[in-house]
């Protein structure tokens, strides 16, 4: 028997609409009853709701699903909020004038900075480590690049790493290190100053990244661990808190009865490769500004292993694959594992790959066919798509519209998953749905496809949607409270978040009745 | 052994899968598509076993090299699942004896001697009889059926399954004088009416006797016939009895022009494992049926002496579930009786407490059937995930004034059967099934079913109904990819024509990308 603690309030809530996302029942639903974390009924006419204790009228307040993002770097993004963002400078003086700025008003501490993108920058002009101990003298600064796959710091920083040893390591015509890392340099670099942090500067970036997403309407993070970038005791930090939204953990190793072992989910951001912005993702045909091809971090075999590791564990693993070729590493991996197990024994595992950026009809339809599930971040479309940015330069004009291509991933089959990668680009569920619908190249989503893909998809590769996800009576009691119609508003972007429940519980604003 | 043969045989998906199908695009009146953001369309492109493109204009269809097919005069939807079939006694029933239009005995052995008449061949089998309105209260004796059938074997299985009458001779040489179920006269010679144990072993024992031809001839026939009401996807709910494993095995190997999703009936986890099946049951059966006054009751028949009687002991029941909910294997329970539905809930319950409730959520457990449900059992289905697999024809065949029902239960217990609003509203997914062939296989009879039934409170809304013969069992089966309209499903379609009267004409049914019904059909 499932029995309660102790009665809990049963609270009916009527909105001006509810988006339940639930196929099998007719729209138009406008009531729900929540009854502790679940919910009990939901209707169209609140006459019809079962009893209850008390009543709460929304007015002219709209209901969906909460977010999910399923990809995140959840301390980074607590740590960026504390931090300063370097996003949208224009020029290499900007930059470091906003960073001296943030030096003189922080005076303790490390100096956090992201999103600096040196694209349009004139060219050789990223920061140096020289230009950090100017404007911000004797701090350890980590600046990290847009992509987080890169990342500048000061002297001190650079002379403490191992630098002979690392690859990525960026060298001026007399050999010295300039303090721009790339790859390998780069997470070394970041591994070093997280242990500079204090264990309350961090407790408090956690609770930051938490409040952030409530505030956004989102009840779930889905947070990829990875050695490189935040470190094991990061994860099971979040694995073992107790947050005001959830937050699974992926763990970024190749072993991945290791992460299973410690209570965390296979992979997540496993790079296969790198990424576009800095030339390491590994595509087919070359990049056209360097001529390279990037590279695949890890053999076949290695990267088969994984995903027969998580089948024979009944667990969904994920890797990181953006190039081509890492793309196909991943296919062929995952078709490696189905021709032993059968591709029910795969299909039935969700497994996932982050990003999937350019993808080939080849592999997609491999990927459909598996189940896999699409991990995508529709922002990098709007912030590097279309014919005038980073991809085009790198890739051109025909594969710069073909990236990121969501509409074909759906057709093959793929359910989708919408997240961030904040850092990356922002936490910011409606600005990654908007950038769905008008894809740069043509390959967007419709608003509700994309709405779906932010709130179930996440549930789904988690194999959560069979308790939450949807709302309908017998799932938990994660929704957000809308000030308008979100399928009906012009500009997506430009509905504001009145509440965001949590199994029940109010994580953002409030809804009188809802728990506390 | 089997297990080996059966795994080797997955991994070359069967034909269905392989060919390679031209893009094809549809173009109808109308597309119902489910898909809330783009609720009607009028053209749909299918490629490699998917929708690629759904839209209004065919023209902007950005795949090249489709080949057109346009609906005139209808509209499309996705498939159909008929989510409870018997399939190869309904086969059998349909390529032999249909004698659901009986409403005699004379009528019925009428139909024996005509089909004795003209269909050469050895066995013959039939179903659908309901003796239960017939002047002579009673169905055909063992000693009619041989004088009918001039000598031939015959087996004729009553409408709800789960009772039979075999001939005079063949009633003689199965071995049942140790069976429970055997209806004896006064001076205590077998009748030919078989029950329970003696029904389902006079089925096996006759199904031995048919040739190999007999069966796949029926299992041809009856896909055929599904795909012709616009059905892409059955679940067949196979066991030892009657048909055994052979035929069970042959479905899921089989090349069909729809689906099949295998249910085995046994609690054998290993034995659905070898097959590499995750889910088990079907009619894994808790208690009987009505109509043999065996379905389990919290109080008694108002025609009879017993509440009928649970067939699982709790406790047995509790660990086998556990077991499956652990493998992640889901489980279908067949339960009709409100005692039933009661052992069902609080066995479940028992396994969330020991693994959890979003364990036992996710396998989904389904009832089939789902008949006499108490009102307080509702929220508790509901939050333990359990889909209602239900028959709405049976209120149609069995409910309202003078029916079955009201005579087993009386009319206050008859008006709480199959409550499917109340199963809707509570949040329990409904998935509709025939259970053919103890009532045929019709979707759009079972959505008018559902919309007229005869408790008033008991109706579904047209749509809502229409839902549940459409996604409910894409739902039950625990299948995300198929049931919707859109780009990256599975290209699962029907076309029905609009206007005229009575049950739309299916006009074009698609399976994976494969048209099997309809437009040159290539189903053959």
């Amino acid at each position: 028997m499932i029995r309660r603690a102790a009665p809990a309030q049963r609270t009916l809530v009527v909105a001006a609409g509810v988006h339940t996302l639930d196929p099998r029942t007719a729209p138009g639903a406008r009531a729900l009853v929540l009854d502790g974390e679940q919910i009990a009924w939901v209707g169209q006419d609140p006459a019809d709701a079962p009893p209850h204790d008390r009543a709460v009228d929304l007015g002219t307040a709209w209901v969906t699903p909460a977010f999910v993002d399923a990809h995140v770097h959840a301390t980074a993004t607590g740590l960026a909020a504390a931090g300063v963002d370097l996003g949208g400078c224009g020029t290499l003086a900007e930059c470091l004038d906003r960073l001296a700025r943030h030096a003189a008003e922080r005076t303790a501490g490390v100096i956090d900075a992201v999103g600096w993108d040196d694209f349009s920058w004139p060219q050789d002009s990223a920061p140096q480590a020289d230009d950090l101990a100017r404007v911000a003298p004797g701090r350890t600064v980590l600046a990290v690049r847009v992509d987080a796959h890169s990342c500048v710091v000061d002297s001190a920083t650079l002379a403490a790493l191992p630098l002979d040893r690392l690859g990525g390591v960026d060298r001026g015509c007399d050999g010295t290190p300039t303090g721009l890392l790339r790859e390998q340099a780069s997470e070394a670099a970041m591994a070093h100053v997280r242990r500079c942090r204090s264990a309350a500067e961090l407790a408090r970036a956690r609770d930051t990244a938490c409040r952030l997403a409530a505030a956004l309407g989102i009840s779930a993070l889905h947070e990829m661990g990875h050695p490189g970038l935040s470190g094991l005791d990061d994860a099971l930090a979040w694995a073992v808190g107790a947050w005001p939204v959830d937050v699974l953990v992926w763990w970024a190793d190749l072993d991945a009865d290791a992460a299973i072992a410690a209570g965390l989910r296979p992979g997540g951001d496993l790079f296969l490769d790198g990424s576009i912005g800095s030339h390491t993702a590994a595509v087919e045909p070359s990049y056209l500004d360097t001529g390279g091809i990037g590279e695949l971090f890890h053999r076949d075999d290695d990267v088969s292993a994984f995903f027969a590791a998580c089948t024979a564990a009944g667990r969904g693993g994920g890797v990181h694959a953006i190039g081509e070729r890492a793309i196909a590493q991943a296919a062929r991996a995952l078709a490696a594992v189905a021709d032993r197990e059968g591709d029910q024994a795969v299909r039935a595992c969700r497994h996932r790959v982050e990003h999937l950026e350019l993808p080939s009809d080849d592999d997609l339809a491999t990927l459909g066919r598996l189940g896999v599930v699409a991990s995508v971040q529709p922002g990098f479309d709007a912030a590097w798509g279309g014919q005038e940015q980073l991809y085009a330069r790198r890739l051109g004009p025909a594969r710069a519209s073909a990236a990121n291509p969501l509409a074909d991933i759906a057709a093959h089959g793929l359910p989708l998953a919408f997240g961030s990668d904040s850092t990356v680009t922002p936490l910011d569920p409606w600005g990654a749905i908007h950038a769905a619908e008008h894809h740069l190249g043509g390959r967007g989503l419709t608003r509700a496809a994309a709405l779906a893909a932010h709130t179930l998809g996440g549930r789904f590769v988690a194999g959560e949607d069979a308790h939450v996800g949807a709302l309908r009576a017998g799932m938990r009691a994660d929704l957000a409270v809308w000030d308008a119609d979100p399928l009906a508003v012009d500009d997506v972007r430009d509905v504001a978040c009145l509440a965001t429940l949590v199994r029940g519980r109010a994580a953002h604003g409030e809804v009188a009745g809802a728990r506390r | 052994m089997r297990g080996v043969q059966a795994s080797a045989d997955r991994s070359e998906p069967p034909r269905a899968e392989r060919a390679a199908t031209q893009p094809v695009l549809l173009v109808a009146d109308r597309v119902r598509t489910l898909d809330p953001d783009r609720p009607t369309a009028r053209a749909v492109c299918c490629a490699g076993g998917r929708i690629t493109w759904v839209g209004d204009d065919p023209d902007d269809c950005p795949t090249r090299d489709v080949r057109r097919i346009d609906l005139d005069g209808a509209e499309l939807q996705p498939a159909f699942v008929d989510a409870h079939v018997h399939l190869t006694v309904t086969g059998l029933t349909l390529a032999g004896l249909d004698l659901h239009a009986c409403r005699t005995v004379e009528d019925c052995l009428a139909s024996v001697r005509a089909i004795a008449d003209v269909v050469p061949g050895h066995a013959i089998w039939g179903g659908g009889w309901d003796d239960f309105g017939w002047p002579e209260r009673r169905p055909p004796s063992a000693e009619e059926l041989a004088r009918a059938a001039e000598g031939r074997p015959v087996l004729l299985v009553r409408a709800d399954g789960h009772a039979a009458v075999i001939d005079r001779v063949t009633l003689d040489a199965a071995p049942l004088s140790r069976c429970d179920g055997v209806e004896r006269d006064a001076v205590g010679r077998p009748t030919g009416l078989l029950r329970r144990e003696a029904a389902e072993l006079a089925r096996s024992w006759f199904r031995a006797e048919l040739p190999r031809t007999q069966l796949t001839d029926a299992r041809r026939t009856v896909v055929d016939h599904a795909a012709s009401l616009g059905i892409s996807s059955v679940h067949e709910m196979g066991g030892p009895d009657p048909m055994g494993d052979d035929d069970f095995d042959a479905w899921l190997t089989g090349d069909w022009p729809v689906e099949v999703v295998g249910y085995w009936s046994e609690p054998d986890l290993d034995f659905v494992a070898a097959r590499g099946l995750t889910q088990v049951g079907g009619a894994l059966l808790l208690d009987g049926t009505v109509a043999g006054r065996s379905a389990a009751l919290e109080s008694a028949y108002a025609d009879g002496v017993d509440a009928g009687h649970l067939y699982q002991e709790t406790s047995e029941l509790t660990d086998f579930l556990a077991r499956a909910v652990r493998a992640r294997i889901q489980v279908a329970l067949h339960c009709i009786g409100d005692r039933a539905i009661r052992q069902a809930v609080e066995a479940l319950e028992s396994v969330a407490e020991v693994t959890s409730s979003t364990a036992v959520r996710h396998t989904r457990p389904r009832f089939e059937h789902c008949e006499l449900v108490p009102a307080a059992l509702l929220p508790r289905m509901a939050a333990l995930g359990v889909v209602a697999s239900v028959r709405p024809s049976f209120d149609a065949v069995w409910g309202g004034p003078g029916g079955l029902y009201e005579t087993r239960l009386g009319v206050g217990r008859s008006a709480g059967m199959n409550p499917l609003r109340a199963l809707s509203d509570a949040g329990v997914t409904l998935a509709f099934g025939s259970d053919a062939d103890v009532t045929p296989m019709d979707p759009w009879a079972a959505i008018g079913a559902a919309q007229r039934h005869h408790q008033v409170a008991a109706r579904l809304d047209p749509d809502t109904a229409w839902r549940a013969a459409v996604l409910g069992g894409r739902h039950a089966a625990r299948q995300h990819d198929a049931g919707v309209v859109r780009p990256g499903q599975r290209a699962d379609l029907a076309g029905f024509a609009i206007g005229g009267d009575g049950t739309p004409a299916c006009v074009l049914t698609v399976t994976r990308g494969r048209i099997v019904h309809g437009e040159q059909s290539v189903a053959g």
